[in-house]
């Protein structure tokens, strides 16, 4: 079946008859800079654009000071930092502080304070898992770390990775963000995320100029057959780069 | 000795002991270690710190109000602890000064730290709500939902925004009474909540919900106050709720579908049902596949929703949620058994009893459903769970289930039900009490092969000590329960039921202070006097010489409607009786009157009822005897007879069908007497019809024998709510039986 051609002119006059609100616009970089913990960006943004930050800034770097906290192992720093911020959130999340618990119990593992790791998941860790049976198996798991060499290879090495912290940021970060009415995801990615998709249904019945690279966001016409997984591979990875 | 770290911290909070910059080193010690860990809170406890907290907040000093600030947030996390940890502070009077902390004068973050102290403290429902609206304190705190008002400061809106949802939640947990609704509303909250909801700032706009939500509950007046809002872009509060329905946050959903429920119960938003019906019952259904507390709550409000409406319970069941709430019960019950733990979601497991309980109410359809999907033994096991709430909804699904004549003869026998049942009757829970003595009512109905085993281990003893329970509901089933069991009863088994039950108790029933009460006890004495002489003297002597139609002149005199209609069908069943028996109802001119009068009631219902009075009297047999002439002669001169004439033309066919016959009455004796009062047109028009009637083989004909009660049909208008409370509450604060009153308008024949 021959596939349905719009010229870039005929694009370009459809694109032009919709009316998009530039202060939505604004509102949507906004949205993204703040969730990101962009607080300087933010500020500039704001300056610049006259959009106004739905929220207080000074809440993003509180946000991103129990970020990197986290992600330098001082979780005590960060729990501090959060019962400051919202005495609630930590009371009323128990999944939550269990996870922290947990997280500081891997530090002391992984600096080797063995009798403080041990004394610290008695009197911390093991009544949370009372509480909430769920908890067991993860600290089990944690735990096992004190059986295994720390660099060595073991079943139970994944705790001690970045990741684990970075995990652990990121529920934070949520709970911060939900405890101020905000979304924990910003809306940009997701709507380029709809944009590519959009693209990809369409490029199954017509040709048109679309977005190869949205770094750049040029319309580009595809020559005449040329379409094929290629093309779809390069436009996924720009977006997860976006 | 050694201190431990933590007895140091709480020395150092004694007033006299050090500076404030330590102090305030010690609280925020302390802080960090009790947020998120239940053990050191009530370690803390234990070390008496709650007395040293108080007295810090309660200095007039406001010079730090760091170290307030501190101390109010400890306070809090104690409060997020368990109950018992909210009552150690009540206990020692934290309340109070807590609200002076919100004095508009004090530092923001103060404000924001005691409303969120007290909102946790009003999460138990044992702590009082007095305070609250002693004072000035009701008006300073819904001062603090005015959010965008012009003391608004940069840098603080974080902290004031939080604060309007904070009070906002502390107002929807302070709404427990009918008085605290309309106080709140009177404070002016309500213009300053709907503020909130169209704040677009989601955590507001739910605790915005959770308040309104709570200010409707029951509560018509406030409710259609609410409904007729305007947002400040002119709409009304309802579509725009219905959107939030919709949002992508389950919470949110959660919220504006329960405000929505309320509205919708209080009959306020009639031109939504539709939109309900298409949005709102999915959208809750699918909540019972989510987790938490969303979970949690969405089959209560469900079940609220859909109380008393066929067709959203029709609606649900097509949407499956019978299977969804039949699995979240029986998981619980494995889960129960692997892990031990009982207890930590018994809330779960009272909501999802008391869906099923509601979508089971009516359809015999959905009653079907709930018997395959193999939930019944859950439901019987609950009946004896250690949980109050789950016990009441247990028993409620129980009395959902035993509305159908089915499941009476089978289903219920089968799962075992009887056992917990009378178990439940001595229960110390009001709410259990009530739902267990109304699925009694069905228990104890013929078709029940329980009806007889139930009996015979002493039922009737317990009915004795229910009546003397100080519950109306609970009286009111007991009555009916008892009205059942003598239902169309041999002679030896209602007299064995009233001589254990006692007639000066039946004598208090029918004074009872509750008209409903009243009427079902009438409904009582009619199935007891009913179909044989023999039963109709044992009343007579039961209640003692004349006291019985003593009582019935009495209710006559009445304009009640409904205590009428019963008075008058136990004269019914009193003049089949022996000569006797009717010769006491003539000899009573009141009564007589009343009849008369009664044959012009507005009701057709009691039209029909007295003209029966009137056949029964006059029967006939195969010719008119003696005393039967001087009955018809001195009915006659009452002016029965112009009445019955009268009465030819009414609207209503029923009456002039019973007219007829009773006319016959009067023909007949005319014609065997001869007629003395010159009345020749009656005659003639009522003669031609007679002779075909041709019901002379039938002895005293009784007309609609008492009737069964009707808390099986789904077509009766008997009842219960057993949502009243809020939650957490298993009181059955509305729950209303009305069977009684239909009996006569609701008549199965």
């Amino acid at each position: 079946m021959a596939k349905k051609v719009i010229s870039k002119e005929e694009w370009n006059a459809r694109l032009a008859e919709v009316q998009v609100d530039r202060d939505d616009l604004n509102k949507l970089i906004m949205n993204y800079l703040i969730i990101e913990g962009y607080k300087d960006a933010a500020e500039k943004f704001s300056q610049e654009s006259g959009a106004k930050p739905p929220v207080n800034l000074e809440s993003i770097q509180n946000r991103m000071v129990v970020r990197t906290a986290i992600q330098r192992g001082h979780i005590e720093e960060a729990i501090e930092r959060v019962n400051d911020l919202n005495p609630e959130i930590l009371d009323t999340n128990p999944k939550l502080f269990f996870h922290l618990q947990q997280q500081r119990l891997i530090e002391y593992i992984r600096e080797g304070r063995v009798m403080e790791a041990l004394e610290f998941a008695q009197e911390e860790l093991a009544p949370r898992g009372e509480e909430n049976p769920e908890f067991l198996s993860e600290l089990e798991r944690t735990m096992s770390l004190l059986a295994f060499e720390l660099n060595g290879p073991s079943p139970v090495s994944d705790l001690l990775t970045p990741a684990q912290r970075q995990k652990l940021a990121s529920e934070l970060n949520s709970a911060l963000l939900l405890s101020q009415s905000q979304e924990k995801d910003p809306k940009l990615p997701a709507l380029l995320k709809m944009c590519w998709w959009a693209q990809q249904q369409l490029d199954e019945r017509c040709t048109y100029p679309k977005i190869k690279d949205f770094n750049k966001a040029e319309l580009v016409m595809e020559p005449m057959g040329a379409v094929g997984g290629g093309s779809q591979g390069s436009s996924s990875s720009a977006v997860a780069g976006a | 000795m050694t201190l431990t770290p933590h007895e140091v911290a709480v020395s150092q909070l004694a007033t006299d002991q050090a500076v404030s910059l330590d102090r305030i080193k010690s609280l925020r010690f302390i802080k960090n270690n009790i947020i998120g860990n239940k053990t050191k809170k009530d370690l803390y406890i234990q070390l008496g710190i709650v007395s040293r907290l108080q007295d810090i907040i309660s200095t007039k000093d406001d010079k730090d109000s760091q170290l307030k600030i501190q101390a109010v947030i400890v306070l809090g996390s104690f409060a997020f602890g368990n109950e018992s940890n909210i009552l150690a502070l009540t206990n020692s009077g934290v309340v109070e000064p807590l609200l002076n902390c919100l004095n508009p004068s004090a530092d923001p973050k103060l404000i924001e730290a005691a409303a969120r102290t007290l909102n946790a403290i009003y999460a138990s429902p044992k702590v009082s709500r007095q305070q609250l609206f002693m004072a000035n304190h009701l008006h300073i705190l819904v001062q603090l939902l005015d959010t965008f008002s012009s003391k608004h400061r940069p840098g603080q809106d974080i902290v004031q925004v939080h604060t309007a949802e904070l009070v906002a939640s502390i107002l929807a947990r302070c709404c427990e009474t009918l008085e605290q609704q309309m106080q709140i509303a009177d404070s002016g909250a309500i213009p300053l909540l709907m503020r909130l909801l169209a704040s677009g700032i989601s955590k507001s706009q739910e605790a915005a919900l959770g308040a309104l939500a709570a200010l409707v509950k029951d509560n018509p007046e406030l409710a259609q106050v609410i409904a007729q809002m305007r947002l400040e872009k002119g709409e009304r509060p309802a579509p725009f709720i219905l959107r939030l329905v919709r949002d992508k946050s389950p919470t949110m959903r959660l919220a504006a579908a329960t405000c929505l429920t309320y509205l919708n119960r209080a009959g306020v938003i009639p031109e939504h049902n539709s939109d309900i019906m298409l949005t709102v019952l999915p959208i809750l259904v699918k909540m019972l596949q989510l987790t938490g507390a969303v979970q949690e709550a969405a089959p209560q409000v469900l079940a609220h929703l859909i109380w008393e409406s066929e067709n959203m319970q029709k609606a649900v069941c097509d949407m499956e949620a019978i299977p969804k709430l039949a699995s979240i019960i029986s998981q619980m019950d494995e889960e129960d058994n692997v892990y031990g733990i009982v207890g930590q979601k018994d809330k779960l497991k009272e909501n999802s009893l008391l869906a099923l309980a509601a979508i089971s109410q009516l359809k015999e359809d959905c009653r079907k459903q709930v018997i395959e999907a193999k939930v019944l033994s859950h439901i019987v096991s609950a009946m004896s769970h250690p949980s109050v709430g789950v016990r009441a909804a247990a028993c409620q699904c129980t009395r959902s289930l035993s509305r159908s004549v089915k499941n009476l003869r089978t289903s219920l026998v089968d799962a075992g039900i009887e056992n917990p049942l009378f178990q439940l009757l001595s229960d110390e829970d009001l709410g259990v009490l009530r739902s267990a003595t109304a699925t009694l009512c069905n228990i104890v109905l013929d078709v029940s092969p329980m009806k007889k085993t139930i009996m015979e281990r002493g039922i009737v003893s317990k009915f004795v000590r229910m009546i003397s329970y100080g519950d109306n509901v609970v009286r009111l089933n007991t009555v009916w329960a008892i009205k059942n069991l003598v239902f169309e009863a041999e002679s030896d088994v209602k007299e064995t039921v009233m001589r254990q039950f006692g007639y000066n108790n039946l004598v208090l029933l029918l004074n009872d202070s509750e008209p409903a009460v009243q009427e079902q006890a009438l409904n009582l004495v009619r199935n007891l006097a009913h179909k044989r002489e023999h039963d109709i003297e044992q009343v007579f002597r039961g209640l003692g010489n004349g006291q019985l139609l003593s009582i019935i002149e009495g209710k006559l005199s009445w304009d009640d409607p409904r205590l009428l209609e019963h008075a008058l069908y136990v004269l019914v069943n009193i003049a089949t009786g022996s000569e006797y028996h009717k010769q006491s109802i003539l000899k009573r001119q009141g009564i007589l009157r009343s009849v008369l009068r009664s044959m012009s009631h507005e009701s057709a219902a009691i039209r029909v009822a007295s003209i029966w009075v009137i056949i029964n009297l006059t029967w006939p047999d195969d010719k008119v005897s003696h005393s039967v002439h001087e009955c018809v002669t001195l009915l006659r001169s009452m002016g029965v007879e112009d009445r019955l004439l009268a009465l030819n033309a009414d609207h209503d066919l029923d009456v002039r069908d019973r007219v007829k016959t009773a006319l016959q009455h009067f023909l007949m004796d005319q014609q065997q007497y001869g007629h003395n009062n010159g009345n020749g047109a009656s005659s003639d028009q009522t003669g031609s019809g007679i002779g075909r009637h041709g019901y002379s083989s039938s002895r005293y004909h009784d007309p609609r024998q008492q009737q069964q009660q009707e808390n099986i049909p789904s077509s009766s208008s008997s009842s219960g709510d057993a949502f009243g409370g809020g939650a957490g509450s298993t009181m059955d604060t509305t729950h209303i039986v009305t069977g009684g009153p239909g009996a006569g308008g609701h008549d199965r024949r």
